[in-house]
């Protein structure tokens, strides 16, 4: 150690001394570096202070990010190489003109843009991007490209993320709630277009379902985009949402949407056909498609029975009062809610009139006319007690889960257990038996 | 919200082994009872045969000590006044019937001072003779898949086999011998065919492990593996993960499949295009 060195601490004086003696830029990264070791603060913050006692700001030169990863809010003037994953076309505010807005990705990650100048790139281009600069925006980190940015098409993007057919698609099972630019398969089910209204503009949006064999994901794309149902296609930059405890896939017309040889999967008979499952793996909110489940009925909830419906969304009425859309006339439905125990978990299996009728073996029509005579709809409840509960039953449909736990809507019942699946199970594990 | 405890199906001898655990780590007030195939129990469900019933209480209050045998043992549960509903039932049903029963487990003092293990039951169901059969099945399999479990097997070959268990290992080679036994008697209990059938299934499956346990133990597997990769092969390696899948359908635990990859990694054969991937050499 130097005399100057001990010194330091108790001498801002000489401290500062030293610093103008020394400007050149290794001088100064010394003395903010003994600064730093001295004070036993950060390197970072040293430079700073050296910098502004010496009268200086930090230079402003084009600095080259390595990778999305990397950055950080409020930088400037820096480069970046990237490949584009989604970008769409946004309307400026008091419409005038427009903005361009998307996702960037690199084999690090990935993060949002802005583009206010002319953006002439597609999903999947690779772009040399210099003099942008970033900043904190709605709580994320966006990169910004400006009036000053240069961008330039990549011929070798061997650094960064490959290109989409390189890339195997993730399964729809190994989704999990907060992913982002993310890339699935799937055969199209349940599509259907819907207008809605985004803050006081009417809007078309696509909802639908993918399934892939490995689980359903239900989607919204948030814009009109050309889409068969029952087709196969890969979709490249959504991100993943839990709603009303589901997961589901939202993307922009913008993202990769590419229609898929239609053998990439199996036919759509094959992938709803339900998988037979655990209850305690529907708990662990690993929703797969439909599954098959077998238990014991150990009871019948209320809300089973002759029930009114909603005439506008089906949903079961309380006192004459929808929870969504208040007080209408409503019609007669049947229901059951059952809880089934499969001796790993309990389940609400949820069920409409198609399997009520065929559990009684009669129709609604005779059951209503028997309520009318007994002035009460109590026995139907009874009746679906005597039949089902302390006995086995093997129910498929699609599960969910809410606030009271995993629940599922029953597409098929039948009482027993699959001996048939069983005696293969139980035979899988005979090695435990040598 | 507090979740509904689940009903274990367990074989009774399983139930009758068990041993309680006050407390727990997680401070619930529930007595739980570990059984030695590796449930951990605080509601349950048994199927079986009611052998006896006897009116223990006063003609106008009456109370029924019930026996219900299943293949490997029988457990004695009592209906008190406190569930009229089940007590009304429990005084109709005739012996013997085939029934589910489903309840709290918990103990009482024997003759001797020692406790007992006794079902306080919740649900009486009379079912025929295919049920039972199916219940009992089901039960074997909970139990089977347990033990594969708790003997380091990993899950069981079929998700939907697959259960719950406490992590302990078995204590001791006995309690694995008798547990075996057991399981023995369930399974021929429920099927002599399906039984034998079974018995040649785990012998097959053993003799080709054996015949390779004289030079390294996993050499034997390479082979397989490297094929079920270049199988899997479309273009740019075998994704790991199905690789694991197809393996697991074969019933070798993940660790032997994870060394054995590992192996051959080492020695060149295979290599990683991907990170996540395999390929063969």
């Amino acid at each position: 150690m130097t005399d100057g060195e001990k010194k330091a601490p108790d001498s801002e004086a000489d401290m500062a001394r030293t610093e103008t003696n020394e400007m050149n830029e290794d001088g100064m990264h010394e003395s903010a570096f003994r600064m730093a070791r001295e004070l036993g603060i950060s390197m970072e913050e040293a430079e700073r202070a050296v910098m502004s006692r010496s009268g200086m700001r930090g230079t402003q030169k084009v600095r080259s990010v390595g990778s999305i990863s990397e950055l950080g809010p409020d930088l400037r003037g820096i480069a970046i190489k990237a490949r584009v994953i989604s970008v769409v076309q946004g309307t400026r505010s008091e419409g005038k003109g427009f903005y361009h807005y998307g996702l960037l990705g690199d084999s690090t990650g990935d993060t949002p843009f802005t583009s206010w100048i002319a953006f002439p790139f597609q999903p999947g281009d690779a772009l040399l991007i210099s003099n942008c600069s970033t900043r904190e925006y709605g709580g994320r980190l966006e990169l910004v490209i400006g009036d000053n940015t240069i961008m330039d098409r990549l011929e070798d993007s061997s650094n960064l993320l490959p290109p989409i057919d390189d890339v195997v698609p993730m399964r729809i099972s190994e989704l999990v709630e907060g992913m982002k630019n993310v890339d699935v398969i799937g055969r199209v089910d349940d599509l259907q277009e819907v207008n809605i209204e985004v803050r006081g503009t009417p809007r078309l949006i696509l909802n639908g379902s993918l399934l892939d064999g490995s689980g359903r994901l239900g989607f919204t794309c948030w814009g009109p985009i050309e889409m068969d149902e029952g087709a196969c296609y890969r979709i490249v930059g959504g991100t993943v949402r839990s709603y009303r405890n589901s997961l589901k896939l939202n993307f922009d017309p913008g993202s990769i949407v590419k229609r898929l040889p239609d053998d990439v999967l199996p036919e759509m008979e094959e992938l709803i056909k339900p998988v037979p499952y655990r209850v305690y793996l529907i708990g662990e909110g690993l929703i797969p498609g439909p599954v098959t489940l077998r238990g014991i009925a150990l009871d019948i909830r209320p809300g089973s029975g002759l029930v009114r419906k909603c005439n506008e969304c089906g949903r079961r009425m309380q006192k004459g009062q929808c929870s969504v859309h208040g007080r209408s006339e409503g019609e007669d439905d049947l229901r059951l809610r059952a809880v089934l125990d499969d001796g790993s978990g309990t389940i609400m299996a949820r069920a409409g009139r198609d399997i009520v009728e065929s559990l009684l073996g009669r129709s609604m029509a005779s059951l209503l006319e028997e309520a009318k005579k007994n002035m009460s709809s109590d026995f139907i409840v009874e009746e679906l007690r005597e039949r089902l509960v302390g006995h086995c039953w093997t129910i498929s449909g699609d599960p969910g889960s809410d606030d009271y736990g995993p629940s599922l809507f029953v597409s098929s019942m039948e009482p027993g257990l699959d001996n048939g699946l069983l005696s293969e199970e139980v035979m899988s594990m005979a090695e435990v038996l040598r | 919200m507090k979740r509904r405890e689940t009903a274990y199906p367990v074989l009774i001898a399983d139930l009758l082994m068990a041993k309680d655990v006050r407390g727990g780590e997680d401070e619930s007030v529930v007595t739980r009872f570990e059984t030695p195939t590796g449930a951990s129990v605080f509601r349950t469900w048994i199927s079986g045969v009611l052998m006896e019933k006897e009116n223990i209480g006063t003609e106008e209050a009456p109370i029924y000590r019930m026996r219900i045998a299943d293949p490997t043992g029988g457990i004695t549960i009592i209906a008190g006044k406190f569930n009229q509903e089940l007590l009304a039932l429990s005084g109709s049903i005739p012996c013997p019937s085939f029934v589910n029963v489903i309840g709290k487990v918990k103990t009482f003092k024997g003759r001797g001072g020692e406790a007992v293990i006794s079902i306080n039951p919740e649900m009486i169901s009379v079912i025929d003779r295919q049920e039972r059969q199916d219940v009992l099945l089901l039960s074997i399999r909970e139990a089977l898949s347990r033990i594969w479990t708790m003997t380091g097997r990993g899950p069981s070959p079929m998700r939907s086999a697959s259960v719950p268990t406490t992590s302990s290992p078995f204590s001791s080679m006995e309690l694995e011998e008798m547990l075996r036994g057991m399981m023995s008697k369930a399974i021929e209990a429920y099927d002599k065919n399906f039984y034998s059938a079974f018995l040649e299934r785990g012998r097959v499956e053993i003799q080709p492990q054996a015949a390779e346990d004289i030079s390294d133990p996993l050499e034997g597997y390479e082979d397989d593996v490297l094929d079920m990769i270049r199988s899997l092969d479309s273009g740019k390696g075998a994704r790991w993960d199905s690789v694991i899948d197809l393996i697991d359908r074969k019933r070798l635990s993940r660790d032997i499949i994870e060394e054995v990859i590992s192996n051959l990694l080492d020695k060149g054969l295979l290599y990683e295009p991907m990170l996540g991937f395999l390929k063969a050499i």
